[in-house]
């Protein structure tokens, strides 16, 4: 191997790292726009310059890749990402918050009564086993935002705090996106009560309530 | 030139910043882009990375994965190839040409101001750092269609408009204007200039089409397509001369590897905002392939100043040969005052252009056999000084302006390649 394809592989590993493809909790680089990578140590140099704070407990083991907002007026949002445990032992994502909204909930998406996919607040929050991984998207779980009072606007950022069971937190730094897809509605009577949040607003013709966040 | 089969492409992909063009001792079109040289010559000194072991070093692995599946027969060779993103220039100028090119521009919808550029910019830098890698954008509608990565170039570019439209007027270089008008235009105002241009090139254009969706949607409330226009070339791969509709071996004179900081990239002497940056030139020329066709080989031969079939000028006997605008036969110049190469020709670095040209051949207007010609694509750091001298000698001696007519004229600032963690633009609206 040439000295040149030497520095070039290296060089290519560094991005990678940097991107958060497989990026390990110790980067400390600065916070691309092309990934929305956070980890614990990353972002809180990248959110928090001069205090980064290492995450401790759970939040230390937790890593965040992709995450994105969709860009809404005012009402409600959902973000969207892969939550990584890259510890030895589980980690217990309890519940998030936000800046931009004074309620967040954690959302999982099952069948409705009428076929269609519904929403509904996802009691206890979610356990990451030691090594894996979960994917909050569009169509599936994802964290939701209510009550959003000013414009969340694509090609901006949104900053949102994820709490662990064991008090940790980890802050996650989310690129704002135009997104149409996934439309669902809320499951009738569903037990979180999010009929009644601000932001909300009654379908005709659906017994439920429909999000355009996903 | 040697002939190999389905020789890999021939990226910059691994050396980040776009300066991996090959220095040649027998420069030429291709191996100006790193291609011929190192089919010809092997990986000699000078050749940073190039072969197959060391082109595959260059695709994230999870683009490979992404783009292999189980049991699959061996994809193209380049359908696994990246090229980089980040880099000091972008990636799609001194890139060997992919197969397949969408030229887009929009205009901003007026009111977003330099905030609104800035959003574009930001979700664009998003989008093609990971487009390039064969991954899908943030909140992809069609993820699937985003491998393999397919050599994939996504490179931005300004318009005048788009700095009115920011309030930054003012940091716009003097050459970011339309162009002069030229006595053979016959422009149309749908294919004119724009704010914001995306110039996406791949191999495969189904990832091209995804790509281009990618960031036309990442537009939405920022900014409308004004125009988009389709192109296309051989593969990469193939080691057959680029040729255009009408027959001609089409861009054979290039600057060299060595030629491109004069050349083509904005140096110290260009707005800060620029450097590392170009310009685009795209001309869109329609070209009467019916008259065109009515000639005989050697009339056609005498119009462009090259054999049809070597592409050699009439004084040599290959493609690569320097034309002898001096020589004559019988007290005639053997090519002759009206071709096509002798009012195109330059002789110093600073005036030569980049070009990266494709064909397109869309429907035909009715009682028409073709709606086809050339985007005539060149980049060079100041039009005015390289373009426009070499424009105005084409539209007063060439007689190929009998079958060629530019119906649509851009020009676009460049931006330089991002830095990691920055985004396009950053110098100017970061």
């Amino acid at each position: 191997m040439s000295n040149h394809t030497i520095r070039a592989v290296t060089a290519l590993a560094a991005l990678s790292v940097a991107l958060g493809l497989g990026a390990c909790g110790t980067t400390t680089a600065t916070n691309p726009v092309g990934a929305a990578a956070s980890t614990a140590a990353g972002t809180a140099a990248s959110t928090a310059p001069g205090s980064a704070a290492k995450a401790t407990g759970q939040a230390a083991s937790a890593q965040v890749a992709d995450a994105w907002v969709k860009a809404v007026d005012t009402g409600m949002t959902g973000a969207f990402f892969v939550l990584k445990n890259t510890g030895s032992t589980p980690i217990h994502l309890l519940s998030a918050s936000s800046p931009i909204s004074p309620m967040v909930q954690m959302h999982e998406t099952v069948m409705g009564t009428g076929g269609a996919m519904a929403m509904q607040e996802k009691q206890g929050g979610f356990t990451i086993p030691a090594g894996g991984s979960h994917e909050f998207k569009a169509g599936g779980d994802h964290v939701m935002f209510m009550g959003v009072s000013t414009a969340v606007k694509s090609g901006t950022t949104v900053t949102f705090t994820l709490a662990f069971e064991d008090g940790s937190t980890l802050p996650v730094t989310a690129e704002v996106r135009t997104f149409t897809g996934a439309k669902e509605t809320y499951v009738p009577g569903a037990t979180t009560g999010t009929n009644s949040m601000p932001g909300m607003t009654p379908t005709p013709g659906t017994s439920g309530t429909t999000a355009s966040h996903g | 030139m040697a002939k190999h089969p389905a020789p890999l492409p021939l990226d910059e992909q691994t050396v980040p910043g776009g300066a991996a063009e090959a220095s040649s001792a027998a420069p030429s079109r291709r191996s100006f882009l790193g291609v011929g040289a190192a089919l010809a010559g092997g990986a000699g000194a000078g050749l940073v990375g190039y072969g197959l072991g060391n082109s595959q070093t260059g695709v994230a692995p999870s683009a490979v994965a992404a783009a292999s599946s189980e049991g699959a027969a061996p994809d193209a060779p380049w359908a696994g190839s990246v090229i980089p993103f980040i880099g000091a220039h972008q990636a799609g100028i001194s890139t060997p040409p992919q197969a397949h090119a969408t030229f887009v521009a929009l205009n901003l919808t007026p009111g977003v101001g330099q905030d609104g550029l800035r959003r574009l910019l930001r979700q664009w830098t998003n989008d093609a750092s990971r487009l390039q890698r064969g991954i899908p954008v943030l909140g992809d509608p069609q993820p699937d269609l985003a491998s393999p990565p397919s050599r994939l170039t996504i490179t931005v570019g300004l318009g005048r408009g788009a700095l009115a439209e920011a309030g930054l007027l003012e940091r716009a270089p003097a050459w970011l204007a339309p162009l002069p008008a030229f006595s053979i235009d016959k422009l149309e105002q749908r294919w004119n200039e724009g704010d914001v241009l995306a110039q996406v090139c791949a191999e495969d254009p189904i990832v091209l089409a995804h790509a281009v969706r990618a960031l036309l949607l990442s537009a939405t409330g920022i900014a409308t397509v004004h125009w988009q226009q389709r192109g296309f070339r051989r593969p990469v791969t193939s080691t057959s001369a680029m040729r255009n509709l009408m027959g001609q071996v089409d861009g054979t004179v290039q600057p060299v590897a060595a030629e491109l900081e004069q050349s083509v990239w904005i140096g110290a002497d260009g707005p800060d905002w620029l450097r590392g940056g170009t310009s685009l030139v795209l001309r869109r020329i329609r070209m009467d392939l019916d008259t065109w066709d009515a000639l005989d080989p050697q009339a056609k031969e005498q119009v462009i100043g090259r054999r049809m079939t070597s592409g050699a000028p009439l004084t040599g006997t290959k493609e690569t040969d320097v034309p002898d605008l001096a020589a004559t036969r019988d007290g005639l110049p053997v090519i002759p005052e009206f071709a096509h190469i002798r009012h195109a020709a330059v002789t110093t670095a600073g005036q030569k252009i980049l070009r990266r040209p494709y064909n397109f051949d869309d429907t035909p207007a009715a009682g028409s056999s073709a709606e086809a010609g050339l985007l005539f694509a060149a980049f060079q750091a100041d039009p005015v000084r390289q373009f426009v001298p070499m424009q105005q000698r084409l539209a007063t001696g060439d007689l190929l302006n009998f079958w060629t007519t530019p119906i649509g004229s851009a020009v676009f600032a460049i931006l330089p390649g991002p830095a990691e963690g920055e985004i396009l633009g950053q110098a100017l609206v970061g």
